[in-house]
């Protein structure tokens, strides 16, 4: 074995590359592959490293006891356990031929091109080229297939970076690449592989860089000639073949050796840019099968397509039915073939298919028997009163997914004795085990406090003060009235809703933070001079707002609770929300209107994926836009369940990325009469 | 849409060379098929892949999931992981949405960083870059003969070791990475909030050992 890279003796051993290899005949024709492929990958990294002059760096390589070459043992040569620098490679070596780094590199590549070549085809002299053929063809078609990526490494290393196409490059891809399989097989003709071209390649090829001339005489330092091929060849034979295999002949006979089915080459693959199920496909596999050598004509794929994708043998189109990983063998015509050489090259087309996202999300039913269990689905609408209201509350496909409940809960009420609206909706915390408690609660005890305020046999405060203030609404004094009202109202509700989580908790041996609920309350009243108050208390995200206020100034009414990083929102059933009289009145907005379209409470899995960001929220014509959405919902609905329904059914709306409960409530004028 | 950006810094130096670096390829595509299996993820996480050798390479910027290409991956050259940390903080505060008034910011990112070596280029100077920006889970992995120590000063608590870097040593690591930006995902979407540390991403396997 060749012991070459002591780090004393390397420059005096320092010479051309197929020289040396010509010199240690008997690790080519161990396995070409087998040395090809690492010195390719050497060449790359010296490459890489803004180097040139590879040819002669790579025999650098250390030659592993069974023959390989080794970049990694190079690396630790004196047992150093660093990797080798940029200086060390080229330590003591001149530089390459070319003026210009690109133009050494470019160098590099043709020689290692020409030498690649020479071991492929085998196509020199000396030695005899049949010696070179039978040791590739005893490889080619029996036991061991070409190092997976082989010839795409070869096809990388040598277009890259947009360089030229060389003769040498283009024989090089048409000897490696196997040939499509809907070409018969010719039968292989002597001294030659099916596709190899028969005249000599060495004459084919442009003239070579000085590097790789051969030498006219046998060098002093080569190695005596390999022992014959029979016996070289008889020793190789594989454990895997068939006892009865004759040994190969010599020449002449190896050329009429039978290989009945050749185990499949892995032909170079290209990959197609991701498909999805569902969604128009568009992949120009032209485009994509280039190198820099060589361009494609068409392509016509051997096997079928994944189910809904068709070609015209340019571009792959369609509309992807099912998901997975594909790879499709294809026959691909080279443009402007030459002659001589074979027209079609196989490659294999991968792609990957994604699955519809929808068709991952799975839809579980929520588990009746769980502690504070509530339905996947909620509608309520009031019959009675004047206007139309209507609510609908829909499990988000995230909890469908794992089969949990839903969180959010809201609820309506209408008091006849005083005129007034109060609508609520909560969204219990998704981190909150019993969150969707906590918002049941919520929503339940608001509408009670409210009752009790408003309702038959309640002590109305709120009414006086609103219709003072509506008959004078210039007057700050009158205004300052109900808004202290007001605060009295929606704090003693709120007070009394976490009051009632927090017994629940003690009742459940939980923590007040395992209820965790966010709080929207509106209240609305026409008043006597034929416009609205509206108010409304928030605490956390999702949004209410009045929607076609002539002004168009007056829209939202809630506060919205977010951080720089979205998604920190804040409960009704944390400390600090009530602590503090300036803290309460901060959550609360109301306004007179002169008339409007539409009250429209939303919680944040319709907020998120309706509104882009806080400022949106806060934009008139943004909730117009929803409305506009919702409206005709409204308008064709022949019954006041049937809107709520209908309400429900448009929750279902797909947006990526936004998978919380949704829930929505509305107060509008309606045709629909109300019942006795 | 608020992405989830998933951030993989890859030691892909010269002592990768070999079956490692494959194994590491086999990870990262294990990473994404999975990762294509979860509704949470696919709509949500974003990956990114950077590699450190002499330099540190964006191979793939912020890619969605139904597009990524897992990159051809080779190992040479010395440990520039500073290099890395600058780079994918710079990456950070150039491509991802802060929130304001007007946009959803994108979720706090997260960060793989793997690594079988030492430092060999001055990573403290990328530390201090990688601490100018936000982040939200970042967990070091020390391959092999891997400095912890180093990673542990980038990533706090949450420095795990794989003893080797075999085919079954890095199908645990990035099957855990892919469960943990699955419950990342999960927990963005559902919870609005991202995982802040490594004991709210799920419990690595026995083969991942937790440095302390």
């Amino acid at each position: 074995m060749a012991a070459i890279n002591s780090l004393g003796t390397r420059n005096e051993q320092r010479q051309p590359l197929h020289k040396f290899l010509l010199g240690n005949r008997d690790l080519i024709q161990a396995d070409p592959a087998r040395i090809v492929l690492p010195l390719l990958r050497c060449l790359a990294e010296i490459h890489a490293e803004g180097k040139s002059h590879g040819a002669v760096c790579a025999q650098r390589l250390i030659c592993a006891p069974n023959g390989d070459f080794d970049v990694a043992l190079f690396r630790h040569r004196i047992g150093w356990d660093d990797a080798l620098t940029a200086a060390e490679t080229y330590y003591g070596y001149p530089n390459g031929q070319g003026v210009t780094m690109e133009e050494q590199q470019q160098r590099d590549k043709q020689a290692l091109a020409n030498v690649l070549h020479l071991l492929m085809l085998g196509h020199e002299v000396p030695p005899p080229p049949t010696r070179l053929n039978v040791s590739i063809l005893s490889r080619l078609g029996e036991d061991s297939a070409w190092p997976q990526g082989f010839v795409s490494l070869v096809e990388h290393l040598l277009t890259v970076d947009g360089l030229e196409p060389t003769p040498e490059l283009d024989a090089l891809i048409h000897a490696l690449s196997p040939p499509a399989p809907t070409q018969t097989p010719p039968p292989v003709p002597e001294s030659s592989l099916p596709e190899i071209p028969t005249t000599p390649a060495a004459q084919a090829l442009a003239p070579a860089p000085a590097e790789i001339t051969l030498p006219e005489e046998a060098t002093p330092d080569l190695e005596p000639p390999a022992p014959p091929l029979a016996a070289e060849l008889a020793d190789e034979t594989p454990p895997g073949l068939p006892s009865d295999a004759e040994p190969p002949p010599v020449p002449p006979a190896v050329t009429s050796r039978d290989f009945p089915s050749p185990p499949p080459l892995p032909s170079y693959p290209v990959r197609l840019p991701n498909a999805t199920v569902g969604r128009e496909y568009s992949g120009n596999v032209l485009s994509h099968l280039a190198t820099g050598a060589l361009t494609f004509a068409s392509f016509e794929p051997v096997s079928a397509l994944p189910e809904g994708l068709t070609t015209n043998g340019i571009s792959i189109t369609g509309s992807p039915l099912q998901a997975g990983e594909y790879e499709i063998p294809a026959a691909c015509l080279i443009q402007g073939a030459d002659p001589d050489r074979p027209d079609k090259l196989l490659r294999t087309l991968q792609i990957t298919i994604n699955a519809d996202p929808r068709s991952l999300w799975k839809n579980l039913a929520s588990d009746t028997t769980s502690l504070f269990w509530k339905p996947d689905t909620d509608t309520g609408s009031l019959g009675d009163s004047p206007h139309l209201v209507a609510a609908a509350s829909l499990r988000g496909r995230s909890h469908a997914h794992v089969g949990s409940c839903r969180d959010d809960d809201f609820s309506l009420a209408w008091f006849p004795q005083s005129g007034w609206y109060v609508l609520t909706v909560a969204d219990g915390a998704g981190s909150a085990k019993y969150s969707r408690q906590g918002a049941k609660i919520a929503c339940a005890k608001v509408k009670e406090h409210f009752s009790s305020l408003l309702g038959e046999n309640g002590q109305d405060t709120l009414t006086p003060l609103t219709e003072a203030w509506a008959a004078d609404a210039d007057s700050a004094d009158k205004r300052q009235m109900v808004k202290g009202e007001l605060y009295n109202q929606f704090g003693r509700a709120a007070y009394a809703a976490r009051k009632a989580i927090e017994d629940q908790a003690n009742e459940s041996q939980a923590t007040l933070r395992d209820f965790h609920t966010t709080l929207i309350i509106t209240l609305a009243r026409p008043m006597a001079t034929g416009g609205w108050l509206i108010a409304a208390f928030s605490v956390g995200d999702g949004g209410a707002a009045v929607v076609g206020v002539p002004d168009g100034a007056t829209c939202l009414l809630t506060q919205p609770d977010g951080g720089e990083f979205a998604g920190q929102t804040i409960f009704l059933t944390m400390k600090e929300v009530l602590a503090t009289g300036e803290g309460i009145m901060n959550r609360i907005k109301f306004a007179l209107v002169p008339q409007f379209d539409a009250l429209v409470l939303v919680t944040d899995g319709i907020s998120d994926p309706k509104f882009n960001s806080e400022s949106a929220l806060a934009d008139p014509a943004e909730w117009q836009e929803l409305w506009t959405e919702l409206q005709p919902l409204v308008r064709d609905a022949t019954t006041r369940d049937q809107a709520a329904e209908s309400l429900l059914e448009w929750m279902n709306f797909f947006s990526p990325g936004h998978h919380d409960d949704r829930t929505i409530a509305i107060l509008c004028e309606t045709h629909l009469p109300s019942k006795p | 849409m608020r992405r989830l950006p998933v951030f993989l810094l890859l030691d892909t130096s010269g002592s990768m060379f070999g079956e490692p670096i494959e194994q590491v390829k086999n990870g990262v595509q294990m990473l994404v098929s999975a990762l294509r299996q979860d509704p949470y993820a696919l709509e949500t996480a974003f990956l990114s892949v950077i590699t450190f050798d002499s330099n540190a390479t964006e191979k793939v910027p912020l890619t969605e999931l139904t597009a990524f290409q897992v990159p051809a991956l080779t190992a040479q050259g010395a440990t520039s992981l500073g290099d890395a940390l600058s780079l994918v903080a710079d990456v950070a505060s150039k491509q991802l949405a802060k929130t304001t008034a007007t946009t959803k910011g994108d979720w706090k990112p997260m960060v793989f960083i793997m690594t079988d070596g030492a430092p060999t280029d001055d990573w403290k100077k990328g530390l201090g870059r990688f601490q100018q920006e936000k982040w939200g889970v970042v967990v070091g992995c020390a391959v092999n003969k891997g400095d912890a120590t180093v990673l542990q000063q980038i990533a706090g608590d949450a420095v795990v070791r794989l003893d080797t870097s075999d085919h079954s040593a890095m199908a645990k690591f990035f099957k855990w990475v892919s469960a943990s930006v699955s419950s990342n995902s999960k927990a963005v979407e559902t919870a609005g909030k991202e995982v802040e540390g490594l004991d709210q991403l799920p419990p690595p396997p026995p083969e991942i050992k937790v440095v302390v």
